[in-house]
């Protein structure tokens, strides 16, 4: 399907837009949807914090709710991370993270730090499990099945320890 | 970008250079963006220390450089060097609050930028296509930063950053190339279009707009979290070298055509003739004529890649000024431009 508004380029943005509680919808490609401001990386939140209670519970602004969390060490909302774009420090990212992770995931396709580590922890499960994953692969080339059966559960066994972190 | 440290250029006919960063932060400070100039202040202080404890195992010294007190004028010029981003160019000049530092090495191939869009930015710039080795050199410079400073750093998500579009290695690894003659055939946005699914981004010459001055374009990485560094780069060395060999192809056929030969020697014939040149015509001259050179149908000497590397750089307006105590305005600085060029073509002969 091609772009609704300059009709040229194939479309690959989907926008749903609530005004008055009127629904819209565009598609739209990379270019026209960044010259209408949908660039914001952390769309996928902002329609469930702002539309959503504006539009559908009438309220003036999410920033009126009494109750904002709030970041113990910088004082940011999940707002003003959406309005600036900016996380306010490093301790935002655990005060925040299942509004985050989304984003993130759309971001980067993974949730997963693999390659170097902060060396004071120099353990470096990220930088072996890469490593085995490119043994793997090399092993996988060279016809090596059994050698690879053996470094897919090694790799399995330190992502399972990964994602229980 | 002049000596630099590593000095083998290889596919220098088309990879101008290469640069890798990283995006660091300390732990037990907000990031910049809610950041006190005391703070930021206390934060360029002990990054200079980190990395001037060190400057003998570096072979180099490092310049502590408060951008508050240097002119508009020699922030620009350090863009147009490439050393720092047009972002820490703008707000130095609006609001000098946040204790923006460049530490550069003595041979320009290391910059860091303190309090831009995180608290450290470890930049590696080299002349050629040098992926591999430019990292390996970020890479000892950020450890022996972390040996003194702790990074904010999280086991599931790696180096923390303002932004999340770099979080995990914090690495942008690019090259900057010139293509022309694809640029000329139109096969640009096919390029960029497909290069999205690689996770790596090609943008027009410094930065986010898309038409390029000279045919210059940035390839990079988008993706940091989940790609170890050595994947992300293997990727975009591929996809360079995949290119190279396009434009290359590309540009033994259009040369065949006399209409672009005849772009080529005029554009030969104004850099050694004109009396006043601006910087557009210059970057577009240029291009044409490295071409030229790179295709072999300009037949006479020209200067070396490295001479048309710097003129990319000495050419640029703020540049000028920082170089000429005269303060030219900006028909001088056209005529200045002619000059240089005119200096640095005519030698050759």
């Amino acid at each position: 399907m091609l772009c609704q508004k300059c009709k040229k380029n194939q479309a690959n943005t989907y926008v749903k837009r609530i005004i008055n509680g009127n629904l819209k919808e565009y598609h739209l490609c990379n270019e026209c949807a960044n010259d209408i401001g949908y660039d914001n990386m952390f769309s996928s939140i902002v329609p469930s914090f702002s539309n959503i209670l504006e539009g559908l519970f009438n309220m003036p602004s999410s920033n009126s709710i009494a109750s904002v969390t709030r970041c113990k060490l910088c004082g940011s909302s999940v707002g003003d991370i959406i309005n600036s774009g900016k996380i306010g420090c490093a301790n935002c990212y655990t005060t925040f993270k299942r509004e985050l992770m989304p984003s993130i995931k759309k971001m980067h396709g993974n949730t997963i730090h693999c390659g170097k580590g902060a060396s004071s922890k120099s353990d470096n499960n990220s930088i072996s499990l890469d490593s085995l994953k490119n043994d793997l692969k090399q092993a996988i080339e060279m016809q090596e099945f059994e050698k690879a059966a053996t470094l897919r559960d090694q790799i399995k066994e330190l992502e399972s320890k990964k994602e229980v972190l | 970008m002049e000596a630099n440290k590593i000095s083998t250029l290889t596919q220098s006919d088309i990879i101008i250079s290469t640069r890798i960063r990283l995006a660091r932060n300390l732990t037990g400070y907000p990031f910049p963006c809610r950041l006190s100039e005391t703070k930021a202040q206390e934060i360029a202080k002990k990054v200079y220390d980190a990395l001037d404890r060190y400057s003998e195992s570096f072979h180099c010294k490092f310049r502590d450089i408060d951008m508050s007190t240097v002119t508009s004028e020699q922030a620009i010029s350090f863009m147009e060097n490439h050393l720092i981003s047009p972002e820490f160019v703008s707000t130095t000049k609006t609001e000098n609050k946040k204790g923006r530092h460049l530490i550069l090495s003595d041979d320009n191939s290391v910059a860091v930028m303190v309090n831009e869009e995180d608290h450290i930015r470890i930049q590696v710039i080299t002349d050629g296509m040098n992926l591999y080795e430019a990292y390996s050199l970020a890479d000892k410079y950020d450890t022996l930063i972390s040996e003194t400073l702790s990074y904010a750093y999280d086991e599931q998500l790696g180096f923390l950053t303002q932004c999340p579009t770099n979080l995990g290695t914090g690495m942008r690894a690019s090259v900057m190339m010139h293509l022309p003659a694809l640029t000329k055939t139109g096969s640009i946005p096919r390029i960029s279009a497909s290069l999205g699914k690689l996770g790596l981004v090609m943008r027009g010459f410094n930065g986010e707009s898309s038409d390029s001055k000279g045919c210059l374009y940035q390839l990079s990485n988008q993706i940091t979290l989940g790609l170890s560094e050595k994947n992300a780069i293997d990727n975009l060395n591929t996809m360079a070298k995949q290119i190279i060999t396009r434009e290359r192809e590309a540009a033994k056929e259009i040369v065949k055509n006399n209409d672009i030969c005849d772009q080529i020697y005029r554009s030969l014939g104004t850099l050694k003739y004109a009396r006043l040149i601006s910087s557009e015509e210059a970057m577009k001259c240029l291009s044409d004529v490295r071409m030229g050179a790179t295709t072999g149908i300009i037949a006479e000497k020209l200067p070396s890649t490295d001479e048309f590397n710097r003129l990319l750089i000495d050419i640029q307006p703020a540049t000028i000024i920082v170089n000429d105590k005269s303060k030219p305005d900006a028909l001088r600085r056209d005529e200045i431009r002619a000059e240089i060029l005119r200096n640095t073509f005519n030698l050759i002969d």
